[in-house]
């Protein structure tokens, strides 16, 4: 808990002053959370009974989840209102990039973020990882969207403790590799608070640390820091080809993640699930004992 | 003399660190007033100048930010008279 006190005085030396609290989040910790499934293959994510048993299997309260919203009319319909209370949600919303900037959207959005708690951390963004092929979105129309989502975001939330993420895949990052640019998606300096990636080591062959440059953590962390934004990773995950890897890249990931300064990793979400419902592994964190425990101990 | 009023808001009550905080102060004094003055120079001929307009302010005020954590410098972005605006990094 900090205050600022603020003395005005006169040319007699009469005065007034004010003072106003805040609170910061020490330098050094990091909000640890998940994204939780808990049907294996069919891709449904934001459970909650899922999110808690994993909770309970820690050992200790998680301090943020990830959510995944599409549309919803207001704060109260969000999965993420489960959080209130209790944890900082990291939310995605998935209304259409074509009717961002249509007749009602400011309306709806206003209704939305006025309707958040004060008080309650929020991560918000808009059309997460847009730049996936599968998704076939036109660079142009996401940005412009983003656009419209953060003067949204700015102009309704007052003092609500609601920060504008913008989240694209950590291979997209990896440019040397994925042969994307992040810019082609970047909704620009004036709109992006927090640069949020979602990082995952899908190699099904080999190993690579979460700092590896194919991960594309880093690369994401570099675009952070050259862009003046703060920094938390939204999604994380491994395949635990070997029963050791997954232990390995939680520790070493965690320690790498927590070790950054200038700007912090804010927060971090396992995304515990089976997606992609592919025959390559999955994500799991109490998928083996030894992942479990690695997990515990971060 | 009256007492300046004071009066301070934060746009959030939480912020991660290395967050952009903006405080926001609006502030006042009944007794300071805006003089405008209006001068012109004449000579021993007779003849003048143009004519300069100025203005000065009676008791002015002056803005003081403080904060508990002494490490975190506050920077003033913006001051209308009335209304300034102060910038820190949490």
């Amino acid at each position: 808990m900090g205050t600022v006190t603020v003395t005005v005085r006169d040319s007699s030396g009469a005065q007034g002053q004010t003072g106003v609290s805040y609170t910061t989040q020490s330098v050094g910790h990091m909000l640890l959370g998940a994204s939780a499934t808990s049907n294996a293959k069919k891709n449904t994510t934001s459970d909650l009974a899922e999110y808690l048993r994993l909770e309970a299997i820690t050992g200790h309260p998680l301090e943020i989840r990830r959510t995944f919203e599409a549309a919803p009319t207001s704060w109260a319909q969000c999965k993420a209102s489960a959080d209130v209370g209790k944890r900082a949600s990291f939310v995605s919303f998935k209304t259409s990039p074509d009717t961002m900037s249509g007749p009602g959207q400011e309306a709806y959005w206003r209704t939305l973020i006025e309707s958040v708690p004060r008080g309650h951390r929020v991560y918000m963004t808009w059309q997460h990882e847009a730049e996936n092929p599968s998704k076939n979105n036109d660079p142009a129309k996401i940005r412009a969207g983003g656009v419209k989502f953060a003067e949204y975001v700015r102009k309704y939330r007052g003092d609500r403790d609601i920060s504008i993420a913008w989240t694209l895949m950590g291979w997209t990052f990896a440019s040397e590799f994925s042969k994307r640019n992040p810019l082609d998606w970047y909704w620009g300096d004036d709109s992006v608070e927090v640069v949020a990636p979602d990082p995952y080591n899908t190699s099904t062959t080999k190993f690579y640390s979460y700092d590896a440059t194919m991960v594309g953590a880093t690369q994401a962390y570099q675009f952070a820091k050259a862009h003046g934004k703060r920094f938390g990773i939204a999604e994380m995950g491994n395949y635990d080809l070997t029963a050791t890897n997954r232990p390995k890249f939680l520790t070493d990931g965690m320690a790498w993640l927590r070790g950054l300064k200038d700007p912090v990793c804010e927060f971090a979400c396992w995304f515990h699930s089976d997606v992609p419902a592919d025959d390559a592994g999955d994500y799991w964190i109490d998928s083996s004992a030894a992942s479990l425990a690695a997990w515990v101990k971060v | 003399m009256a007492a300046p009023s004071v009066s301070a808001t934060l746009d959030k009550t939480a912020y991660a660190p290395g967050e952009l905080m903006t405080l926001t102060v609006t502030y006042g004094d009944p007794d300071s007033r805006t003089l405008k003055l209006t001068i012109q120079v004449q000579d021993t001929t007779g003849g003048t100048g143009a004519t300069v307009v100025t203005s000065a302010v009676l008791d002015s005020l002056t803005l003081i930010v403080t904060d508990s954590d002494s490490s975190r410098t506050w920077t003033k972005k913006s001051d209308t008279g009335a209304i300034a605006v102060f910038t820190a990094k949490a």
